[in-house]
């Protein structure tokens, strides 16, 4: 029974290598070359920023839709803010407005039962909108200071750091079995005691709060704002969960090494669709194909759990 | 091949799930107008065996023949095509539709216009049904999701009605109905009998099995052992044919009066909620069984939600003397060295998907945090496997998954994570429903010594003797009342409490 479960587990790692080594031949090599790596890391870490959040809110059964306009809203205001007062209040802003993002979208979850596909979608046009009205006649310039982070190391230390104390948090603490227990039976866990709202509230701040880090890493790599930034984050970083053969109901087969392999996953077909010389017109449909067809077959081999909960 | 004058005539039917058999070369042979039961412990293949008749499973290999024609369903509907209907012993209704649409789901034609389905034409037909089979009316509009197991089950049974079946598959329903509904049930078994019709039941009640039923068939390991006249046979001889082996005794309690500490762990002083209990008021002492008892609509299970805190408080006070502490809202009740397993534990209080360890550890969480609030893998497993040797649950480790386990086992890890942590009270609705008699024997044993440790239990039940078996002091409910309270003695019998209840 245990060497089954860990065969089913190590699958989804089989088939990023599977990925890699067909895009390398298709890439002619390229796909390996230094310069490629760290780029396709780059891409990485910021899904892997962003779904260290929302795997707490999926976990739970939830999902939070707002991720990409959460990073963007903050990110800009938290500039325009740094040029007026400096740039000390960049983070503490950014955070700020992040977990405001995410204390919303909890209260109005668990408080007023709305559901979070629906609410956090609201959110997510709501912010839309509230980024059209700091970058459509002013381009919004990333504090100068930040740039001082634009290092791969650094980045990548900080990436580490952050997998390091969510991934503690959410395999090995009370929260996190918690949130994850509540994405298998909600009603049990109010009988097991867990505070459901809490614990909800809990994973949306933590979701927004990890979409302002993926404002402030957007901002370094991009150097400023625009009304594109962020879009399509929230999928690409729901997709990484789900691609590491998360079950969309969440539960205890929630695991963030899944995640971070789902994020390389796309970020791989991505860039070795690109370096294999697919026109760019057809770019994004093969792109969708691929993603479903490794939904698929991470779904496939997941099946035996999946049948059991219908 | 097939012989005449059976309804129904299974030959050398077998059935698999991976390396487990489940049904070795069964015989089976029901005549028209015949009530079969089926005897067995839990996991010895029963509903196995009726899922293959209803078309649930398919078989691996023998035949079947119905009314002398081969007879190969490939599923449910095409079960009901040929006047089979069943009501599975798991939920079977779409939580989100409402329980009129259930009954007639896959068959809405009848009750649709243009496409459109008919509530009026719906109601009519339910009413027909159960006017036909003299059974308590049903509310259809509400969604299924919301009903309670008992209504869900007779909605259940109403759509295994609607087919007109000429046998009627019945697996574990008594279990989730209270007294009230069990009258409808009987009389519905021997209508169909009257009319030639014929029923297969499973019950783990054994005295009801042996009341209702023409002959019982013995099941062992996936085998028949032996089918036997219902008039010939006692409670006890089939216990043992169960087993195996012989059961010591009586494994109810045998002393003679209430026996219990003085200190009072849970007080509860006229208390009125908004679900409609009114006005109750009792107290359970340290080591106090005290049981519960009433109709399906007494809200003795509401009693359950309202100590542990899942009830809204209108009026009055539920106090826990021993902590100084009361109890008003959901989350009150964990925090209060207190426990609850409900009634229908596979929605409420087991994760179905996770596996037995997460099970067992998730209501000790708090215990085994280490330092900066870790929650080794070690210790957990420990914990566990700790619980499993201790609960005796038969499974293949604790990584298996819950949903694999059979319903005895189930109920092994649903009070077991409460009896291994150290509580002063502890509610437990229907603590034997789905259980067979050796689990049920085990649970009281578990029971009576949490007891002797001083735990003061509240034991909700819809069986009687239960109750009187095992509690110190009962409260029987009628119309969200208490309207008896009879302690251990001489006035401890199901006449009493019956008279009182309806």
């Amino acid at each position: 029974m245990m060497r089954k479960i860990a065969w089913k587990d190590l699958m989804s790692l089989l088939l990023l290598l599977l990925m890699c080594v067909v895009f390398g031949i298709m890439s002619r090599g390229i796909l390996f070359s230094t310069y490629n790596v760290k780029n396709i890391t780059e891409q990485s870490m910021q899904v892997i920023i962003g779904a260290l959040g929302v795997i707490y809110v999926i976990a739970m059964g939830s999902t939070d839709l707002s991720v990409g306009g959460n990073a963007a809203v903050s990110a800009t205001i938290a500039c325009v803010l740094s040029e007026k007062f400096g740039f000390w209040i960049f983070v503490p802003a950014c955070l700020l407005i992040g977990l405001t993002v995410g204390l919303l979208n909890g209260l109005i979850v668990s408080k007023c039962k709305v559901s979070s596909f629906m609410c956090t979608l609201a959110m997510l046009i709501a912010l839309r909108g509230l980024l059209n009205v700091f970058t459509t006649d002013a381009v919004v310039l990333a504090p100068a200071r930040l740039q001082a982070l634009n290092r791969f190391p650094v980045k990548v230390a900080i990436v580490i750091a952050f997998i390091l104390i969510l991934g503690y948090v959410f395999e090995f603490t009370r929260f996190g079995y918690y949130c994850k227990a509540m994405g298998e039976n909600e009603q049990m866990a109010i009988r097991m005691g867990i505070d459901a709202v809490k614990i909800r509230i809990g994973g949306f701040l933590l979701s927004g709060l990890m979409a302002s880090f993926v404002g402030i890493f957007q901002l370094i790599q991009q150097g400023g704002s625009s009304s594109t930034m962020g879009s399509f984050m929230e999928m690409k970083v729901m997709m990484a969960v789900f691609l590491g053969g998360v079950m969309v109901t969440g539960g205890l087969g929630t695991k963030i090494y899944k995640m971070i392999i789902g994020a390389f996953m796309i970020s791989l077909i991505v860039n070795g669709l690109y370096l294999g010389n697919v026109s760019t017109d057809y770019l994004n449909a093969v792109e969708g194909i691929l993603l479903m067809l490794v939904l698929y077959m991470t779904l496939r081999i997941q099946r035996g759990r999946a049948a059991a909960r219908p | 091949m097939a012989q005449e004058g059976y309804l129904l005539d299974i030959r050398k039917l077998s059935k698999s799930f991976g390396s487990t058999q489940a049904n070795k070369e069964i015989d089976f042979q029901l005549k028209c107008g015949e009530v079969r039961g089926l005897a067995g412990e839990n996991g010895s293949g029963k509903s196995t065996l009726l899922s293959q008749i209803a078309g649930i499973y398919s078989h691996d290999s023998g035949e079947m023949y119905l009314k002398g024609e081969p007879y190969q369903p490939d599923s449910p509907i095409s079960a009901n095509e040929r006047r089979i209907a069943i009501v599975v012993q798991e939920l079977g209704l779409v939580g989100a539709l409402p329980a009129g649409i259930n009954i007639f789901l896959g068959k809405t034609k009848k009750c649709s216009r243009f496409g459109m389905i008919s509530q009026k034409a719906i109601q009519r037909e339910v009413d027909v049904i159960t006017a036909a089979w003299e059974l308590p009316k049903i509310s259809l509009n509400t969604r299924a999701g919301d009903l309670n197991i008992e209504h869900r089950k007779m909605v259940e049974l109403v759509r295994a009605l609607s087919i007109d079946p000429d046998i009627l598959i019945l697996d574990e329903v008594t279990q989730s109905l209270s007294q009230d509904n069990r009258k409808y049930l009987y009389g519905l078994i021997q209508k169909l009998k009257a009319q030639g019709r014929s029923v297969i039941l499973i019950s783990h009640d054994i005295e009801e099995l042996i009341d209702i039923t023409d002959t019982i068939s013995v099941l062992r390991d996936g085998e028949i052992l032996e089918t036997v006249e219902s008039a010939a046979i006692r409670p006890d001889e089939l216990k043992q044919k169960m087993v195996g082996r012989k059961l010591e005794g009586d494994y109810y309690r045998s002393d003679p009066g209430p026996d219990h500490g003085d200190e009072v762990v849970l007080e509860v002083q006229g208390v009125s909620t908004e679900s409609g209990l009114s006005d109750l008021s009792f107290s359970v002492h340290k080591g106090e069984i005290l049981g519960f008892c009433g109709l399906s609509d007494s809200g003795i299970h509401n009693v359950g939600r309202l100590v542990y805190g899942l009830e809204r408080i209108c009026k009055g006070r539920v106090f826990l003397p021993g902590l100084n502490r009361e109890i008003r809202r959901q989350w009150d009740g964990p925090k209060s060295r207190m426990g609850y397993a409900p009634k229908d534990r596979d929605t409420d209080a087991l994760m179905m998907g996770a596996s037995i360890r997460d099970n067992f550890v998730l209501s000790s969480l708090k215990e085994l945090e280490g330092p900066v609030g870790f929650l080794g893998r070690k210790r957990l497993n420990r914990l566990a496997e700790e619980a499993r040797e201790a609960y005796q649950v038969k499974c293949t480790g604790i990584s298996q998954s819950m949903s694999e386990l059979s319903g005895g086992n189930k109920q092994k890890v649903n009070l077991g994570r409460w009896l291994l942590k150290d509580l002063d009270l502890l509610v437990v609705d229907c603590p034997t429903r789905g259980v067979d008699v050796g689990v049920k024997a085990y649970l009281y044993q578990c029971l009576k010594e949490a007891r002797k440790e001083g735990l003061g239990i509240v034991v909700i039940t819809d069986e009687l003797a239960e109750a009187i078996g095992m509690c110190d002091n009962i409260v029987v409910m009628k119309d969200q009342r208490i309207v008896k309270k009879i302690a251990r003695g001489p006035g401890f019998q199901e006449e009493t409490m019956i008279e009182v209840m309806i």
